[in-house]
């Protein structure tokens, strides 16, 4: 539904009793379900909010990043998201917290990024 | 961790799906063998079961590792506790293994009370993402301390993720809720400056007050509003400089105070409610659409639910402010950026609805709303068609149904379903006069006939009666029939439109008889040209109509009986019963005179008007209101109930139309019947006759038996001897002669000479065919109907080629249907439509939009079993050519019931034997019995390769376990599966089925020694769905198709 859309349409979609909201980077889809007296304006800044802490986490992040290191991207959504409500729109703090964990992570953790092609990746959120 | 990297560039380099299940087969395969041995490292631990969760994202169904998520909870190492929790997070839930899950709760507890602050946010954010009622229970107590102690030691991120958690478990389990305790956690917590742990508990707030109500919460009010008004002063200076998303303060918060406060009424102190006024117009005035994406969003997410709050507070904003919001968004639902137009549609929506009495000038605007009407956006197009429903006034409902009607024909079949009903609820709240409404639903059948169920033209048909005791309203019936008269001289009309037209006719026709050329031999005449192209059930309608016109114009009984008779020994026990009924009523006329005279008169006199109360109770209004609950259109109820209500006063006030439709009478069922075609007409609808009810059904039920009598002496050998018994010759050129069937297999010779191979009690009569080669696509779709056949083509013309592909599952179909150029090039503007209404009762059918792509546009159809049904459904297809020439063609769907069947394992033809002698001599008659004789259609071979033909087309064409124990009989047997009730919408995988309802088939097929010249074939089944007769018409259509 999300990817047959031009750009020139809305970034939303009435299904059933929600809406989808959906936000395109490059060929990066970010997708969240919401329900239909949210605000469907800051679901897309949430989703901004998200992409750009990835950003900065891993320099101008591109989505071979985000398909390599799934994990790190869960462990930063954990910061943002908890159970569909944002808990933290401060992207230094998140980022303090996610670097602040990486630290005491052991080294292995990181080691040895491989690389390869593109493809699509949405991440489910409320 | 390298192992996980170059497993996922093995997965990217797989070239198809099949390699991509192989490759996680395989590994999981392996990582089974690795997670057996005992000694494994942690890391390598951790590498699995990240592998693992990278499968389960891609959709695979990983049934174990719950065991090693486990332990990397309870590892010491932070790495692992957070592969530990993420997996367990994603990947178990409330079904997983009980055992496991009551482990992974007593790990967490531990951690949650560690002391850790980074365990305890660990094990908060999983239990909050999961939140299953399970682990509410259990970690209620530890949660809402977390949240809501005094004791300032706790970390904030504890904090926050603990009011999130609480906020998780709340929406499952109430059980722990408390409002003083939670009312002074709020308190305490607002007093906090820490926007993280503000953002948090207003997610709570706003959570906990939608659900238990704001009573009692009042004091957070102006608490909120010091707040917002504080970040909104220039005075503002936050020190976490980090909470400003491009250069606006925290929109989340801003946007969560706004929302908590539309929960409240306005403020009832005057200085609050000014200075929140004057936050509003701040935001409202300040801002300004930046070149920045980014920013526009976040800016005008608050400025949207600004507006929001504002017309929540209606009389207590300031003028001002109203003003300004107006302006706005006239101005907004005509900006090009979509996004920004979608939420100024629908904002300008509750601003409608919140208004009495047009305060608001929307009407210049309507040009512009149409302008998003047409919009490519179907987003768009559904909040601009709830625009002009809501803002419809009376002043401007001429226009505004009109503009409707003209989309209408535009087929845009994603809206075309809600669009009939709110154009016939518009037509009907905003009539000036009758005529009017009258054109409008005349136009909708015409246009859009397909979506034009029983619920609108029954209102229609209400209308036009009147209602209560009113006097009739003459010059609407009269300019009713005249417009009926002219449309149903046209050739080819939508059954809706004969049904209106009949109905219309009959009943007051004769207002129009004395005009010239208009008389009631004319008016049938028109009617009866519709007849043969109309359902069984409409044609039932039709001979009622019949009737009605014949005792306003005694004649037309030459034209009518042979009718009549024509349908004495119809299948259809409806149409059979009502048809003898009328004979027997004539036939009395004729021997008792005046009195049974009088009495046929009563019975057959004008329809009685309907009951008061229906009048302003309309059915439409409750039909959109299901429709949003299905579709989930965003409306809330409130808007259907105002617009109930509004429809209501609007009655008590418009004088035009209450005296037209102002009145009481119990008649409701008796018309609603007559309409419907109910059995028992005669009894039903004399409403006048109350005197006299025991006679009429004596005369019925005489009739009825002197027309068994009739059938069991004569009738039947003129059918099997296929003499022509028809008296008019005309129809029996269109009614092929039954081949057998009810009553009068009793009389044939097999069932003289093999009574055990058959049923007494024939439940069904075999009547005319339902199955016919009348479409356009008849060769095509007559090849893709048999079960077997899963693909192929089902519409060619010159232009297009419509390829179809076919999957089933237990009751659900799924069709993929491809759209291609027979000129090379590609198609466009492809629009379907279903007649999903008129299939309401017997199937689920839904579509997508086309989807276009490189290769040819294509639409998946699904459709789900709810009853059996007789005629498959056709699709129309509107496309453009390559050459840019627009076309359409209607072309009928290869689904029938045989589609939805399954064979059934039985293991020895004995077993058939024994149940299908059950069913035959010891089941009610309310079971499926039917025996029928069919012609042996290849005389030339011998009849053993017909009895190996037709048990391949039970195998084949019906999904039967066929048996064939020797060369004079074959036997099928298997079910029919229909969709629960349970399964309301649908599925979105086969694991989303529910537990099909089935109706059993057992089939045979024999030959008998003494004549190989015919054949039986016989259906068993049970009473839950009538399945018999559909079943043997889909194989006489294939078997004896010259019949």
């Amino acid at each position: 539904m999300v990817i047959g859309r031009s750009s020139r349409l809305t970034h939303f979609l009435e299904w059933r009793d929600y809406k989808i909201v959906f936000k395109r980077y490059a060929s990066l889809y970010f997708v969240a379900g919401i329900e239909k007296e949210d605000n469907e304006l800051i679901v897309l800044d949430v989703i901004h909010h998200f992409v750009e802490i990835l950003d900065k986490y891993f320099g101008n992040v591109c989505e071979l990043d985000l398909i390599f290191n799934f994990h790190q991207a869960y462990f930063i959504l954990e910061e943002i998201i908890i159970g569909g409500f944002i808990m933290e729109s401060n992207k230094k703090q998140v980022l303090k917290m996610v670097q602040h964990n990486d630290a005491i992570m052991d080294e292995a953790f990181f080691k040895d990024e491989g690389q390869s092609k593109s493809a699509d990746e949405s991440n489910k959120k409320k | 961790m390298r192992g996980l990297a170059l497993f996922i560039g093995d997965i990217r380099n797989c070239q198809n799906k099949d390699q991509e299940e192989k490759t996680v087969y395989r590994e999981m395969a392996k990582i089974r063998g690795k997670f057996q041995n005992r000694a494994l490292s942690g890391y390598d631990k951790m590498k699995y079961t990240w592998k693992l969760i990278y499968m389960y994202i891609l959709g695979y169904d990983v049934d174990f590792g719950h065991e090693e998520s486990l332990n990397l909870i309870n590892a010491p190492k932070i790495s692992e506790k957070c592969t530990g929790y993420i997996a367990t997070g994603i990947m178990l839930n409330e079904k997983s293994d009980q055992r496991v899950f009551e482990r992974v709760i007593n790990a967490i507890k531990v951690d949650l009370t560690c002391g850790n602050q980074i365990c305890e946010a660990l094990a908060l954010a999983t239990v909050g993402n999961i939140g299953s009622v399970e682990l509410a229970t259990q970690l209620d107590e530890i949660v809402i301390h977390k949240a809501f102690s005094e004791d300032r030691s706790i970390p904030k991120q504890v904090r926050k993720r603990a009011l999130l958690t609480l906020l998780s478990f709340f929406k499952r389990n109430r059980a722990s809720y408390n409002q003083e305790k939670w009312l002074r956690g709020f308190k305490f917590l607002l007093t906090f400056d820490d926007m993280g742990v503000l953002l948090s508990l207003y997610s709570l707030i706003l959570g906990t007050i939608q659900v238990m109500g704001r009573q009692g919460y009042e004091d957070i009010v102006p608490i909120l509003i010091e707040k917002i008004s504080h970040m909104n002063s220039s005075a503002y200076n936050n020190q976490q400089q980090g909470y400003y998303y491009y250069q606006t303060i925290c929109p989340w918060l801003q946007i969560k105070i706004f929302k908590i406060l539309q929960l409240f009424p306005p403020p009832s102190d005057n200085g609050h409610q000014q200075k929140i006024n004057e936050v509003l117009l701040q935001i409202i005035q300040k801002t300004e659409v930046t070149k920045n994406v980014n920013k526009n969003n976040s800016d005008h997410s608050i400025l949207f639910e600004a507006f929001n709050l504002t017309i929540h507070y209606r009389q207590a904003a300031s003028e001002t402010l109203r003003k300004n919001i107006q302006h706005m968004l006239d101005k907004f639902i005509s900006v090009k950026e979509p996004n920004i137009r979608y939420l100024a549609l629908e904002t300008m929506c509750k601003l409608v609805q919140s208004s009495s009495n047009n305060q608001f000038k929307i009407q210049g605007h309507l040009q512009t709303i149409i302008t998003s009407l047409r919009d490519q956006d179907i987003s768009i197009r559904r909040r601009a068609l709830d625009l002009m429903f809501s803002m419809c006034d009376s002043r401007i409902a001429g226009e505004v149904v009109n503009e409707l009607l003209d989309y209408l024909q535009e087929n845009d079949y994603e809206l075309q379903e809600e669009m009939v009903l709110k154009i016939a609820i518009l037509a009907e709240k905003f009539a000036e006069n009758l005529n009017w409404y009258i054109d409008v639903i005349i136009k909708l059948i015409e246009f859009a006939g397909d979506y034009v169920g029983e619920d609108i033209w029954f209102r229609v048909a209400q209308i036009i009666t009147g209602f209560g005791q009113a006097e009739p309203n003459v010059n609407l019936q009269k300019y009713a029939a005249l417009k009926m008269f002219d449309i149903m001289s046209m050739p080819s009309l939508h059954e809706t439109m004969v049904k209106v037209g009949a109905y219309v006719l009959s009943e007051f026709g004769y207002s129009i008889a004395d005009l010239p050329g208009k008389g009631i031999p004319k008016q049938f005449q028109l009617v009866n040209r519709h007849f043969f192209i109309v359902s069984p059930t409409s044609r039932g309608m039709l001979l009622t109509a019949y009737m009605k016109m014949l005792k306003n114009h005694p004649p037309l009984r030459a034209q009518v009986v042979p009718l009549l008779e024509q349908y004495k020994d119809y299948w259809d026990e409806d149409i059979q019963q009502r048809v003898c009924e009328y004979l027997a009523m004539l036939e009395l006329s004729d021997e008792l005179g005046e009195e049974a005279q009088q009495l046929m008169n009563e019975a057959l006199d004008v329809m009685p008007n309907f009951n008061d109360s229906l009048q302003t109770n309309s059915i439409l209004n409750r039909r959109i209101l299901k429709l949003k609950v299905e579709k989930g259109f965003t409306i809330n109820s409130d808007e259907v109930e105002k617009s109930i209500k509004q429809g209501m006063s609007r009655y008590e006030t418009n004088n035009t139309v209450s005296s037209a439709l102002s009145q009481n009478n119990p008649s409701l069922l008796s018309g609603m019947d007559n309409l419907n075609l109910g059995s028992e007409p005669l009894q039903k609808s004399s409403k006048t006759s109350v005197s006299q009810p025991k006679q009429q059904q004596q005369i019925v039920q005489e009739n009825n038996l002197l027309d068994l009598d009739d059938l069991l002496s004569g009738n039947s050998k003129s059918n099997l001897g296929g003499s022509p018994h028809d008296l008019l010759s005309s129809i029996a050129d269109l009614q092929p002669p039954s081949i057998g069937g009810g009553d009068e297999i009793l009389n044939h010779k097999f069932y003289m000479t093999h009574a055990d191979r058959f049923s007494p009690q024939q439940t069904i009569k075999l009547g005319q065919q339902t199955l016919d080669m009348t479409v356009s696509n008849a060769q095509q779709w007559k090849s893709l109907l048999p079960f077997s056949v899963k693909e192929g083509v089902v519409y060619q013309d010159s232009n297009i080629q419509v390829q179809v592909s076919i999957q089933i599952i237990k009751y659900l179909e799924r069709l993929l249907f491809t759209f291609s150029s027979s000129q090379g090039g590609q198609l466009s503007d492809i629009q379907v439509r279903i007649p999903t209404s008129l299939y309401g009762d017997q199937l689920e059918m839904q579509c997508s939009p086309v989807k276009y792509s490189d290769q040819d546009p294509q639409i998946v159809m699904m459709i789900m079993l709810k009853e059996t049904f007789a005629v498959s459904p056709s699709m129309k297809v509107q496309y453009k050519t390559p050459s840019g020439q627009t076309n359409q063609f209607e072309m009928r769907l290869p689904i029938f019931l045989n589609k939805f069947t399954e064979a059934v394992e039985m293991p020895t033809s004995d077993i058939f034997v024994k149940t299908w002698d059950d069913y035959t001599h010891n089941r009610p008659s309310s079971f499926q019995k039917m025996d029928v004789i069919f012609k042996n259609p290849a005389l030339h071979v011998s009849h053993t390769d017909v009895l190996n033909k037709t048990a391949n087309f039970f195998k084949n064409g019906m999904n039967l376990k066929v048996f064939q124990d020797n060369e004079w009989i074959v036997r099928g047997v298997g079910q029919v599966n229909f969709k629960p009730p349970s399964q309301v919408t649908f599925p979105s995988n086969p694991n989303d089925m529910q537990k099909p309802i089935i109706a059993p088939i057992m089939i045979e097929a024999e030959f008998f020694k003494e004549d190989i010249s015919e054949f039986k074939i016989s259906v068993r089944s049970n009473d839950s769905k009538m399945i018999a007769q559909p079943l043997i018409n889909f194989l006489k259509f294939y078997m004896q198709p010259n019949q």
